[in-house]
């Protein structure tokens, strides 16, 4: 009986899905077209300071930017269905291509903070919950606290002194190799990993007051065992969302290691365009990281789904 | 109360005072340039100038007077743009979460676009119409922080809404506003308050990036964030000009990590058993 | 290895390269490549399409013009080995022979007017480079070695403008444009990563050869911190547009050359924003308020000069020796401002973020003499409309680049503007000066009349004059860096050390 339902609510929530996905990228590219062009003059970064006004005039004309915002609104809905964003006017790129290149270095660093949020950062908050009212439980806790109130630059700057400068190991600038996503990735990591652990840490002190871990406890479960078995499924799913958001965010504000460590991801390239008022590329970077976001949300509706305990004794019931 | 919250209550007090009343008892002024006296150490050092307790700036600006003036912005910035994305996200994420079905969709696929969509063309396009000014960098901040509180709310409200005690609540006739503050708001208070405590210190430093960029406050003006980022460049030899906001803003949120521990054990009494 | 290079730190040997991670083992048989770094690269390969702030010194390795600028600031031949004017409107080239374009094409007067023709297409992305041509209108191929150009009114600096038209392959017209390159220079592109590396090897056929660097390679590193560590590992051997107070920290361990970069640090005041900008007491007053000395020493690290209160540096055709520096007097200033009725006055200072501690040092001289002054950051293409349409701060801070023309005309924001424009200078006298100075085809003459503008704006005190800023070259004392006398690298002329 089950099986029978299941292709078609597959097929419902895939549909829900893409219109999701739809609203979501109209509603992000319809508000960045008219914030963009309220904001600036790309024609005036083409021209630039020795130029005049009548050559600013000239560019604008051919750039198309003269025309009635709506006309220009109009032209953007019909490139963006075809999935054309245009050259961009700075470089001669065509933006879509030039974001897709330096899109998988992005991910990498990206992916590599979850997978150390999820393997270094949920432990240690175990940890921490489990010796909360113990000086190491304590230490790891501060520690976190500490790891969050450095700012990203200072410490990829003492990343860069110590494993760059001193030892040697490792590339000061660059993306050539895998060895030069190290220096991002840690910077990046050491923010979302601290609060990974904060969370899992509150999130267990919280679980392991409620009634039924209470009960096992009573029953003699050892403190860590409790935690591991029934306190981490519940304080599990508020992780997820954090790390849903979280995933957006560094998508799009990698910015900052990304211009420490020379880097060539893209959000170095969004920065520079939005300065540039490169509209292509700013629109094309914006889209991009609008499908990945609906994408990381819906992943995370699902995995936060299966992970749910109570979702999960439904399912079995 | 708690020794811990306490302790981190005195501690912000104080320095919400030194902020407040220090300029003034200090008498210098945080904006006087002295090119000659510029990248003076602070006073253990060799070459570290009287009057210059913590040392001067590139500009020969008196660190201490820069520092205590600049907590007046990075702290208001700071615990206002905090507090209310937070705020927000409480609410969004208890209505989202307890009310679900189309509701919920729409208020999460809001929140989608709203991260997908770059904070800096937002900052950007509405200091260009509008003005750069404390309360515009408030709401900016906020809205740039609203949907991490929002998911995680809404997560835990979705998972506490289905508990035994909630829907025996519910069944005794509770209205909607009783069940919401009185078993879903202290179940999100937790993972909340912890949201808080790192928001305080991101806003700051986000204040500072913004202002390196004509966003945030006005040079010669200080805050914490730009005197950091201003530093950065000689991280190497002039240590001291980011060390003294680095220290101010870590001292900060430690001391606001441990009242948000603290306020989590008050506000969860159970708590105690365990200990 | 770690270990090893710790070591060798530990002995001093900082400058020691090290293989991790370089990423440039591929450089092969013909061994490590030169590589210089700056905080931005070229936005495009295509001369005609790079900014010259970011792009000159790729193109300088690249392409070439048919003349260029010698080490005295005169004209020299390059790839045109003679000229002649024939009237008002005409010059004649007679262009070198024997030049090959990296792709095998021959050059010759076809492509200098292939060159052309496509510059005044009207697209877009030529608009700085059309904008530096000014009066261009064509070419006219008369010969295969001798192309006429032409103008549409006449323009004393025609040939000026010309060393800055780097000649393409008209071959790689139609391909994608920004990322292909083929000129007739001594380097030729390898390989290009937008916004992060170009990788150039030495073109044989070149008639004017790399001696001794036969690969190289251009990276971008935005932070000067990074760059600064990268230096130091010997992962780069050198790097130009470093922001003066990174310079100065590197000047005891690398070697650090500092060139005029051709242009002068100014505030604008612009009395459309706040009238009493338009009293000459005022204008004086800010001129005597900041400390210029102090200025360069501190917000420029050393790295500039006093200006003699005029906007050109010696060596540029209507430099004025027998000016004088406005002095430092702040009681003065606030005499002035005083009898002027602008005490307490609020004056705004608008900048980017690259001029931020310059700004913030005017400020504060500023606010010694009693006015208020805040510096309002704004991001380039912001900025850009502030100069050329509209300002909402009172003053300006800005350097008025006029090394791409060699010339005056290229500090035009100060000349005539067209109606509906702010006026950076509202002197009628020196606008008319700056008008005659455009058209006046007599080099002697013309000499004059530049000095009289000179003159004009030091007694008008027309712009507030802060620093001839210098452009700071730095390298490992094993390689070397040799500088073109547009303060670009060339790469053909320096060595890599061993």
């Amino acid at each position: 009986m089950k099986t029978d339902r299941t292709g078609p609510r597959v097929l419902r929530a895939g549909a829900v899905w893409l219109v999701r996905l739809a609203v979501t990228v109209l509603g992000v590219l319809t508000l960045l077209f008219f914030l963009l062009r309220l904001s600036g003059d790309p024609a005036a970064v083409l021209v630039g300071p020795g130029g005049t006004l009548e050559d600013i005039e000239r560019v604008r004309r051919e750039l198309g930017l003269d025309l009635p915002l709506w006309t220009q609104y109009g032209a953007f809905l019909g490139d963006v269905a075809r999935l054309d964003f245009g050259v961009s006017a700075y470089t001669g790129e065509p933006a879509i291509s030039a974001v897709l290149v330096r899109l998988p270095l992005t991910l990498q660093v990206v992916g590599a903070t979850l997978a150390l949020a999820l393997l270094i950062g949920v432990p240690l908050g175990m940890l921490a919950a489990a010796r909360a009212r113990r000086p190491s439980g304590r230490a790891i806790t501060a520690g976190a606290a500490a790891a969050q109130a450095v700012p990203n630059f200072v410490l990829g700057m003492l990343l860069l002194l110590v494993f760059a400068l001193w030892l040697g190991w490792l590339p000061s600038y660059g993306s050539e190799s895998p060895l030069h996503s190290v220096l991002p990735t840690l910077t990046l990591a050491a923010f979302t990993v601290a609060r990974v652990v904060r969370l899992v840490r509150a999130g267990l002190l919280e679980a392991l007051s409620q009634d039924f871990i209470r009960t096992v406890r009573a029953k003699g479960g050892s403190r860590l065992r409790v935690l591991a078995r029934h306190a981490l499924p519940n304080a599990f799913p508020p992780v997820l969302a954090f790390l849903v958001v979280d995933s957006a965010y560094l998508l799009s504000s990698t910015v900052i290691v990304e211009q420490l460590y020379a880097y060539d991801g893209i959000g170095k390239q969004l920065v520079d365009a939005i300065f540039q008022r490169d509209y292509p590329i700013v629109q094309a970077t914006v889209f991009v990281v609008a499908v990945l976001v609906v994408a990381v949300s819906a992943v995370g509706d699902v995995l936060g789904a299966l992970a749910d305990p109570r979702v999960r004794r439904e399912a079995a019931g | 109360m708690r020794p811990s919250v306490r302790i981190a209550l005195a501690g912000l007090v104080l320095i919400a005072l030194a902020v407040a009343v220090g300029p003034l008892l200090l008498g210098v002024d945080a904006l006087e340039q002295d090119l000659p006296a510029k990248l003076a150490p602070p006073f253990w050092m060799e070459g570290a100038l009287a009057g210059h307790p913590l040392g001067t700036d590139q500009l020969g600006r008196d660190l201490l007077a820069r520092v205590l003036v600049g907590g007046r912005t990075s702290l208001l910035v700071g615990f206002a743009a905090s507090t209310l994305a937070c705020a927000v996200g409480i609410v969004v994420g208890l209505l989202s979460g307890y009310l679900g079905g189309w509701i919920d969709r729409l208020i999460m696929g809001l929140g989608d676009l709203w991260i997908a969509f770059p904070f800096l063309v937002l900052a950007i396009a509405t200091i260009g119409v509008v003005g750069s000014s404390t309360p515009i960098l408030v709401t900016l901040l906020t809205l740039a922080g609203w949907v991490t509180s929002a998911r995680v709310t809404r997560t835990i409200v979705k998972q506490v809404r289905g508990e035994d005690y909630v829907a025996a609540s519910v069944g005794a006739g509770a209205g909607h506003l009783s069940v919401l503050t009185r078993h879903l708001l202290p179940a999100v208070a937790s993972a909340n308050l912890v949201m808080w405590t790192f928001v305080v210190g991101t806003m700051v430093l986000v204040e500072g990036g913004l202002s390196f960029l004509g966003l945030g406050v006005r040079p010669p003006a200080p805050s914490w964030g730009t005197i950091l980022s201003d530093g950065r460049e000689l991280l190497e030899t002039a240590w001291w000009i980011p060390l003294w906001p680095g220290l101010a803003l870590t001292l900060t949120v430690l001391l606001v990590n441990l009242l948000g521990d603290g306020l989590r054990d008050a506000l969860d009494v159970r708590m105690d058993d365990h200990a | 290895m770690g270990g090893l290079a710790a070591a060798a730190l530990a002995t001093g040997c900082a400058t020691t390269p090290k293989t991790a991670g370089t990423g440039t083992a591929a450089a092969g048989a013909a061994g490590a490549p030169l590589v210089v770094a700056s905080p931005a690269l070229t936005n495009s390969l295509d001369p005609a399409a790079a900014l010259s702030n970011v792009g000159a010194t790729f193109s300088a390795q690249v392409y070439e013009p048919l003349l260029t600028f010698g080490a005295d600031g005169k004209l020299e031949p390059a790839l045109a080995t003679a000229w002649r004017v024939i009237d008002e409107l005409t010059v004649e080239f007679t262009l070198r022979q024997g030049v090959k374009f990296h792709r095998g094409g021959a050059f010759d007067a076809a492509a200098v007017k292939a060159n052309v023709d496509r510059l005044l297409s009207g697209d877009p992305a030529f608009a700085f480079r059309v904008g530096q041509m000014g009066t261009l209108s064509g070419a006219e191929v008369v010969g295969p070695d001798t192309v006429r150009i032409t103008t549409d009114k006449p323009d004393p600096i025609l040939l000026n403008r010309l060393a800055r038209l780097a000649i393409t392959d008209p071959a790689i017209f139609k391909e994608k444009p920004g990322s292909v390159a083929s000129g007739t220079g001594p380097f030729k592109v390898t390989a290009y990563a937008p916004a992060k590396s170009i990788d150039l090897e030495a073109f044989p056929d070149a008639w004017r050869k790399s001696e001794s660097v036969k690969s190289a390679r251009i990276v971008s590193i935005p932070d000067p911190g990074t760059l600064t560590t990268a230096l130091r590992t010997g992962e780069i051997d050198g790097a130009y547009g470093l922001p003066p107070s990174v310079a100065a920290e590197l000047a005891g361990s690398f070697v650090v050359k500092p060139v005029p970069a051709g242009s002068c640090a100014i505030l604008s005041m612009i009395g459309e924003v706040e009238p009493k900008l338009r009293d000459k007491r005022v204008r004086l007053a800010l001129n005597l308020a900041v400390n210029k000395e102090e200025f360069v020493a501190s917000g420029l690290s050393g790295y500039g000069e006093v200006p003699n209160g005029q906007l050109l540096q010696p060596g540029y055709l209507g430099h004025d020796p027998s000016l004088e520096a406005f002095p430092h007097d702040p009681e003065r200033a606030r005499a002035l401002l005083k009898e002027a009725g602008a005490e307490g006055l609020t004056l705004n200072i608008a900048t980017t973020a690259l001029f931020k501690q310059q700004a913030e040092i005017t400020a504060g001289y500023l606010a010694k003499v009693g006015i208020k002054c805040e510096v309002v950051i704004q991001d380039l293409s912001s900025f850009i409309t502030s100069l050329l349409k509209k300002s909402e701060t009172p003053l300006l801070y800005w350097q008025t680049d006029y090394v791409d023309l060699h010339d005056i005309s290229g500090v035009n924001r100060l000349g005539p503007q067209p109606k509906g424009v702010q006026r950076h200078v509202e002197d009628e006298e020196y606008i008319k000066l700056f008008a005659s100075s455009q058209t006046e085809m007599e080099p002697a003459k013309r000499e004059t009349i530049i000095k009289a503008m000179a003159k004009r704006l030091h007694d008008e005190a027309g712009v507030v004059f802060l620093a001839w800023p210098q452009t700071v070259y730095v390298h490992s004392s094993k390689s070397d860096l040799t500088l073109n006398s547009d303060g670009n690298v060339l790469l053909a002329e320096s060595r890599k050390g061993a």
